[in-house]
C-alpha cells in the first residue's frame, strides 16, 4: 500500500528533527588495580601454598585482615565504565563501577586455608539510560 | 602494605568517579540526568536465607558474592560487609533557551540529587557461622531533585 504524501513528510521531518537533536554521545573507561590473571589465582593451592608463594604470584595485598586465627589477604580492582547520551535539550549519562575481590585465607603455619575469587566486573555495562534499576 | 593502601585507595576512587562524572556531564544542554552506581545493591528479600546461628560463610559467599570487606572481631569472630552505592543528579538550566534570543548567555540553573550509600553486613562466630546480620543505611537517598529547595 502505498504511504500518503503527508505521512512521509512526517516521517522525514522526525527523522530530520531526531538527527538535529543528537548531539553526541561519549565512552568513558577506568580501572584501579591490575586484573587478576586466571592462572595466578589456580596456582594457589588450598593446604599447599604458603604466604611467600601468594605473595611471589600475586604481590603484596591491598589489605591483610586478622580473623577466627587467620590471616586474611585481601585483592581488590575496581572497573569503571560511564557512557553520555548528549542531544540538544536533553543529555543522560550513567557511570557504573563494580570490584572483583580475591581473599586468601591462611592458617597459623602460614599455609593457604581458603581461596574466595569474585569477579563481578564480568557483569559491568556501558549504560546511558540513568532510570530505573 | 595494608589498611594504609586501603583507603588511600579508596579515599581515591571517589574523585576519580566524580571527575568522570564531571567529564560526562561536560556537554551540558537544558537538561542532565546523570547517575552513578558502585556494585548491585542487595535488597532486603536477597538475604532472607541468611539463619544466625545455621548459615555459613561459604554459604553466603555463594549467594552474595565476595564482600567487599572482612574486620575481625577481639572476641573472636568476624563481620564482612559489602559496601553498594547508588547517585542520583539532575541538572536543569532554564536560562538556556534564552541563548536564542539574547545577546549574552543567561544561566539560570537549578540542580539536585541524592547520594545513597548503603551497607550489608554479616557477622560470624569463630566457626564462621552467622550471628547476626544488618543493613547499616538506607538507600531512600537516592533520587533526582528537580526542585532544590525542598526539604525532604
Amino acid at each position: 500500500m502505498r504511504e500518503p504524501q503527508g505521512v512521509r513528510w512526517t516521517l522525514a521531518c522526525l527523522t530530520l528533527l531526531c538527527l538535529s537533536l543528537a548531539g553526541g554521545c561519549s565512552f568513558n573507561r577506568g580501572t584501579i588495580g591490575d586484573e587478576f590473571k586466571q592462572e595466578d589465582v589456580a596456582a594457589i593451592k588450598k593446604g599447599v601454598s604458603t604466604r611467600t608463594e601468594v605473595v611471589s604470584a600475586l604481590g603484596a595485598p591491598d589489605r591483610v585482615v586478622e580473623a577466627n586465627g587467620h590471616e586474611i589477604f585481601q585483592y581488590y580492582r575496581y572497573d569503571i565504565k560511564a557512557k553520555g547520551l548528549f542531544l540538544i535539550l536533553l543529555n543522560f549519562s550513567r557511570l557504573n563501577i563494580k570490584s572483583d575481590d580475591l581473599y586468601v585465607f591462611l592458617n597459623k603455619n602460614g599455609v593457604v586455608d581458603e581461596v574466595v575469587f569474585g569477579k563481578r566486573t564480568d557483569h559491568l555495562e556501558f549504560q546511558f539510560w540513568p532510570f530505573g534499576d | 602494605m595494608g589498611d594504609k593502601h586501603d583507603t588511600a585507595t579508596r579515599q581515591f576512587l571517589l574523585p576519580l568517579a566524580t571527575c568522570l562524572v564531571s567529564l560526562v556531564l561536560s556537554g551540558c544542554g537544558f537538561a542532565s540526568f546523570t547517575r552513578l552506581s558502585v556494585n548491585d545493591p542487595i535488597k532486603p528479600e536477597d538475604v532472607t536465607f541468611i539463619t544466625p546461628g545455621k548459615t555459613t560463610l561459604a554459604e553466603v559467599i555463594a549467594k552474595l558474592g565476595t564482600p567487599d570487606e572482612v574486620i575481625g572481631l577481639d572476641d573472636a569472630g568476624a563481620v564482612v560487609s559489602y559496601h553498594f552505592l547508588d547517585a542520583k543528579y539532575a541538572r536543569i538550566n532554564y536560562g538556556w533557551p534564552l541563548q536564542f534570543v539574547s545577546p549574552v548567555s543567561v544561566d539560570m540553573i537549578l540542580a539536585g540529587g541524592g547520594l545513597a550509600t548503603d551497607v550489608f553486613q554479616v557477622a560470624f562466630d569463630s566457626q564462621w557461622v552467622a550471628r547476626q546480620q544488618a543493613f547499616a543505611k538506607h538507600v531512600q537517598a537516592s533520587q533526582y531533585r528537580l526542585w532544590p529547595f525542598k526539604d525532604d
